[in-house]
C-alpha cells in the first residue's frame, strides 16, 4: 500500500539499511569526532579536564568524565588553544588532589601559579595547565602525558603519591579505551603493569555508532554544559563533607587502608621521562595529611601508615637522585587546615600554601642557570 | 541524470533518511551516561 509514492514498509526496511550502513560506516571511518568542540571557540576552554563522577551532580557541576575519548576531553580543555610565541607552557599530571577535588577552578594551586604572570629568565610567560585526572596511578599519567606533548609542553610536574606507583588494575576503566596506545607504549617502554593484562582491543560492534552511543551522548552533553560553564565559572559541584583533621580524629569513622605494598617500581615514571624526551620533567611528592607530626610512632594518616610511606619515599627519594631528576618532595608542606575531606585532598588554603612552594621551583625549572 | 536524482532524492528516500536519523538521536540521546566507577577495587 503506498500513499504518494511511499509505501511504509519498504520506507522502514530503507530506514533500517541506512541506519545499519551508517553504524558500519562510523566504525570503518573511525573519524575523530571528539575534535569538533565548542570549546575555545563559542565557549572558554576548561581550566582543568572534564570530570564528575555522580550523574546527579553533572547539570549543577556543568560537567561530566569524556576519559574514553582523549580529543573530547582535551578539546574542552584550554591546553587546546594555540601556544603563545612566548609562553612557557608547564603541564600538571597527577590524581584528584591536584585536578582540585572540592575547589572551584580559580582555587586550584594551577590557577594561583597562574595569577602569579611568573615570567622566565628568558623573558616567556609561564602558563600552567591542570590535566591531572582522579586515581592516582602512573600509567593513567602516562597515557595523558602521551596525548599532551602534541600542545608542545615545555615542562612538566608529575604529582604522585604512594597510592600512584603501586602496580593495580583497579585504573583499568580508564587505560582500556585507550588500549592501543596503552600496549604501544607499554611495548616501546618494556612496561609490564598489571593493567597490561585487561587490555582489549574494541571489537567491530563497539566501534560502531552503536557501540559508541555512551561517549557519544557524553562528547555532546559535554559541549552542552560549556554554555553553563561559561556563564558560571564552576565546574564542581560543591558537597558538604567532614574535614579529615576532624574525622582523623575520630578511629571509629575513619577506614584504616592496608598498606602491604612493597614492591616499588619506578619504571612508568623513567618511560615519562623518555617519553618527555627534550621537555624538562619534575616529579612532585603530594603533601599528606599529618595526624600526629609531634608522634614519631603514629601513622600520617587513615591512608598511610608510617613504615609504609616512610618506605615509599625513601626509595622514590633514592631512585629521583641516581636518576638525577628534579624532585620536589612537599609531603609535609602543609598544616593540617591545608587539607579538606581525606589525606591527600587539599582546601584552598593548602592550594595557596602548595603555589607558594612551587613558584620559585617553576622559575628554577624554567631558569636552570639561574 | 536528472531521473537519476529525482529517484535517489525520492520522497520515500528522504523519509527513510529521516527516520534513520531519528533512530541515531534515539540511539544516542537515550542511553544511560553512568560512569564506571573508577575507584572500584581501589
Amino acid at each position: 500500500m503506498s500513499k504518494n509514492g511511499v509505501n511504509p514498509a519498504r520506507l522502514l526496511l530503507k530506514a533500517m539499511g541506512l541506519f545499519i550502513a551508517f553504524n558500519f560506516a562510523f566504525a570503518a571511518l573511525d573519524i575523530p569526532w571528539g575534535k569538533l568542540s565548542l570549546y575555545n571557540t563559542v565557549v572558554p576552554g576548561r581550566l582543568r579536564v572534564p570530570y564528575e563522577q555522580q550523574p546527579e551532580y553533572y547539570n549543577f557541576a556543568h560537567n561530566l568524565p569524556v576519559f574514553e575519548d582523549f580529543d573530547a576531553m582535551f578539546a574542552a580543555h584550554v591546553i587546546a588553544q594555540e601556544k603563545a610565541a612566548n609562553e612557557y607552557r608547564v603541564v600538571v599530571l597527577g590524581d584528584s588532589a591536584d585536578w582540585g577535588f572540592h575547589l572551584q577552578p580559580k582555587q586550584i594551586f594551577t590557577e594561583q601559579l597562574n595569577a602569579r604572570h611568573l615570567v622566565t629568565c628568558d623573558g616567556k610567560q609561564i602558563r600552567v595547565y591542570n590535566l591531572a585526572y582522579p586515581l592516582p596511578d602512573v600509567v593513567k599519567d602516562l597515557l595523558i602525558l602521551d596525548y599532551s606533548l602534541k600542545y608542545e609542553p615545555d615542562a612538566v610536574l608529575w604529582f604522585v603519591t604512594a597510592m600512584s606507583l603501586q602496580d593495580k588494575s583497579s585504573a583499568k576503566s580508564l587505560i582500556i579505551p585507550h588500549s592501543r596506545r596503552a600496549r604501544q607504549l607499554f611495548e616501546r617502554y618494556n612496561l609490564e603493569p598489571e593493567v597490561a593484562r585487561h587490555l582489549v582491543e574494541p571489537t567491530l560492534w563497539e566501534r560502531t555508532l552503536w557501540g559508541k552511543r555512551q561517549v557519544l551522548k557524553k562528547m555532546i552533553t559535554l559541549q552542552i554544559y560549556g554554555l553553563g560553564w561559561m556563564a558560571t565559572g564552576v565546574d564542581f559541584y560543591e558537597r558538604s563533607y567532614e574535614p579529615v583533621w576532624l574525622a582523623e580524629k575520630n578511629p571509629s569513622k575513619t577506614q584504616k587502608q592496608a598498606n602491604s605494598w612493597s614492591d616499588w617500581d619506578f619504571s612508568v615514571l623513567q618511560a615519562g621521562y623518555s617519553l618527555a624526551g627534550d621537555v624538562k620533567m619534575a616529579v612532585v611528592n603530594e603533601p599528606i595529611f599529618i595526624l600526629n607530626p609531634d608522634d614519631p610512632e603514629a601513622d600520617y594518616n587513615s591512608r598511610y601508615t608510617r613504615p609504609f610511606y616512610d618506605a615509599y619515599r625513601n626509595q622514590l627519594q633514592e631512585w629521583m637522585e641516581e636518576e638525577g631528576y628534579v624532585f620536589l618532595d612537599f609531603w609535609n608542606l602543609l598544616p593540617p587546615t591545608g587539607f579538606s575531606d581525606n589525606p591527600i585532598h587539599r582546601s584552598a588554603e593548602g592550594e595557596l600554601l602548595l603555589a607558594d612552594a612551587l613558584a620559585p621551583a617553576l622559575l628554577t625549572i624554567s631558569c636552570p642557570q639561574r | 541524470m536528472k531521473k537519476i536524482f529525482a529517484q535517489i532524492f525520492s520522497r520515500e528516500n528522504l523519509l527513510a533518511l529521516l527516520l534513520c536519523l531519528i533512530l541515531i538521536a534515539l540511539t544516542i540521546f537515550t542511553v544511560d551516561t553512568t560512569p564506571t566507577w573508577i575507584y572500584q577495587g581501589f
